[in-house]
């Protein structure tokens, strides 16, 4: 469809800080970009301004070849999903697909046309089609708010936190359908989250927002693998981040273990991460294995999160897949750091 | 059970007060309404034929059916209730329209304005339009400054008067109705309109103006309802062609002591209403239905 460029994109509401400070980025046509964050991290904010609802103090917004950063938002042809949905309650589900159509002068029989298609994309049946926005369920809202995004071919769709309101299940169910038709239309899609997994699941790339800076940004596998700087690593939900205490030429000391310096660089100040699922448990003491304590363990269906407190006194995570007997708090446990389970994480947020 | 009966102790205070001083009046003014003229003593002790209890009669309608004073007097009543219904909502929904635009901050500052006409007295407000619209008033030497006109326009004194201080009177009720509908539309939805690519005008035609149709439908009834009750502006700021039929029943009350034609006349001004009010009442449930708001009634 098209790519979009936001160049040094900036803008802050009056008094405060920058709610989007300098963003530069480039979706390839086809696109399924999620922008993943915390509340108030200024990614809706940026999709104002991409949407043109809001005027940046500085930068550009190009959608294909366009500069349509001084343009209102009927001229962009940006299809948006609000968190709300937004649809209109005096038009049924169908009038509420056709209507970007019916503003662009189609005529009732080639609206309504192409509006049951979009909606058969997305499986309404022909008796919800006709009911009111209120009388919808809020997945069949949220569907009708995709299909009136879609319907008139825009240039870039949008959605601002599109499953916020909706059960785990539907959730889940939604975002198939979202990649789908996505995938179908070749529609370039920002897609806006606070939720992980749903990133994770959806994108083609990611990229981490955090106070109106764009932290990292990769596939979603590189940004799980290579989190650039603590803030990302914590946003990803990753435990056993330890800051790196001493160095010498062969090794790394991080809460008091001491491993293998990894093949990266690496300084005081960086942070190692010892990934969960590639730390091994040993119930006897073994050559290169670190001592503690089982403070906890928490069942999680296919694995179990066992808490072993290090001699240190670090608490560190370790997920354990199948053990022969489940152990108990209290226990004495080493563990053993394998060199795959080191990530260095830089200390300087962003770096 | 308990609950059923708890919203009617709640509202029970002005019930009573309905009943007692809106509903009885009202009965024993049809009822007066089929009373004999003149013979009654009024118990105000100057004499006077005011009504002659006891007595059922259809004189006051026959008479009133071939009084073309009468007819005159109801023609222009509804006339003005119509004109100023048209005046207040076609100059209410802008301005209320107006303020829903401004930024919070300023939203106090013109409502406040909008009803600054309403903190006065009545009939302060009247005597000094009079004083601003008449001969020598500033509007008219104002205009005649400016060499439009060379002599005094008649803004008081007529019907021109009559409508414009009538129009203030009622127009903030209008403004602050439509207001409040507008208020209740979800922003997001024009966003949402601009964004599918209905520019400015089309997202007011197809979104902001059909959810605001219940709204300015109350507005139109509210205001047709005050407009048909005009009383204060035809009486001080008319000239006798100005005459409603509220100021006529005050008059064949007080003056010509025609208590039983003066309730007569009552009658016939809420009958008028309750048609007209009725006609627009209508459509009105038909808009509501349309917008598709029933679930959040104002």
């Amino acid at each position: 469809m098209a790519s979009v460029r936001l160049e040094n994109l900036r803008y802050s509401f009056t008094g405060e800080r920058p709610a989007v400070d300098n963003v530069t980025f480039t979706l390839a046509s086809g696109e399924l970009f999620c922008l993943l964050g915390p509340s108030g991290c200024g990614k809706s904010t940026l999709l104002r301004l991409v949407g043109g609802y809001l005027r940046p103090d500085g930068g550009r917004v190009c959608i294909g070849e366009r500069d349509v950063t001084g343009e209102a938002p009927e001229r962009r042809k940006t299809g948006m999903v609000f968190q709300n949905y937004a649809l209109f309650p005096h038009l049924s589900a169908l009038d509420n697909v056709a209507f970007g159509l019916r503003v662009r002068g189609w005529d009732q029989p080639g609206r309504y046309a192409k509006a049951n298609e979009t909606l058969d994309w997305l499986g309404l049946s022909a008796e919800e089609r006709t009911r009111r926005p209120s009388q919808l369920s809020g997945g069949q809202q949220q569907r009708v708010a995709l299909a009136r995004a879609l319907a008139f071919a825009p240039s870039l769709l949008m959605l601002d936190e599109p499953f916020a309101n909706l059960d785990r299940l539907l959730r889940e169910r939604l975002r198939e359908e979202l990649k789908a038709v996505q995938r179908r239309t070749e529609t370039t899609t920002i897609f806006v989250t606070h939720d992980r997994e749903e990133a994770f699941a959806l994108g083609d790339r990611i990229a981490v927002m955090h106070r109106g800076r764009l932290l990292q940004i990769g596939s979603p596998e590189a940004v799980y693998e290579e989190p650039q700087g603590k803030l990302v690593a914590d946003f990803l939900g990753h435990r056993n981040l330890f800051p790196v205490t001493a160095l010498s030429e062969s090794k790394a000391e991080a809460a008091g273990v001491s491993i293998v310096r990894p093949e990266r660089p690496v300084q005081i100040g960086d942070h190692l991460l010892l990934r969960p699922e590639k730390l091994a448990l040993r119930r006897e003491a073994h050559n290169g294995a670190f001592p503690g304590i089982v403070r906890q363990r928490r069942f999680a269906g296919t694995f179990a999160i066992v808490t072993v407190e290090l001699a240190s006194g670090a608490a560190l995570e370790v997920q354990q897949t199948d053990a022969p007997t489940p152990l108990t708090p209290g226990e004495a446990i080493w563990v053993e750091v394998p060199a795959a389970a080191v990530t260095v994480v830089r200390g300087r947020e962003g770096a | 059970m308990k609950r059923r009966f708890t919203p009617w102790l709640w509202a029970s205070p002005t019930l009573l007060l309905l009943l007692g001083l809106l509903l009885w009046p009202a009965i024993q003014l049809v009822r007066l309404s089929f009373c004999r003229g003149g013979g009654g003593r009024s118990g105000f002790g100057i004499g006077g034929s005011f009504y002659q209890p006891g007595t059922w009669t259809f004189d006051v309608y026959t008479q009133l059916a071939r009084d073309a004073y009468f007819w005159d007097v109801l023609g222009f009543t509804v006339w003005l209730g119509l004109v100023l219904t048209l005046l207040c909502v076609l100059l209410g929904y802008p301005t209320a329209y107006f303020i829903w635009q401004l930024p919070r901050r300023w939203k106090a500052t013109a409502l406040s304005i909008v009803v600054l006409v309403k903190l006065s007295s009545l009939l302060v407000t009247v005597y000094g339009l009079k004083l601003i619209l008449g001969d020598y008033g500033p509007v008219n030497r104002f205009l005649q400054w400016t060499g439009l006109t060379n002599t005094a326009l008649p803004l008081q004194s007529s019907a021109i008067g009559v409508v414009i201080g009538e129009t203030i009177l009622i127009i903030p009720y209008t403004i602050l109705l439509i207001w409040a509908g507008l208020e209740r539309i979800d922003r997001a939805l024009i966003a949402a309109a601009r964004g599918l690519g209905a520019g400015a005008g089309r997202s007011f035609v197809h979104v902001t103006l059909p959810l605001s149709l219940p709204a300015l439908a109350t507005g139109t009834l509210v205001s047709l309802i005050w407009g048909l009750g005009a009383f204060i502006s035809p009486y001080l700021l008319g000239s006798p062609q100005e005459i409603t039929l509220a100021v006529d029943v005050q008059r064949q009350m007080f003056e010509n002591l025609h208590w039983p034609r003066s309730a007569a006349e009552g009658v016939a001004l809420l009958l008028t209403l309750a048609l007209l009010v009725a006609l627009c009442a209508l459509p009105r449930r038909w808009l509501w239905k349309k917008s598709g708001l029933e679930a959040q009634a104002v």
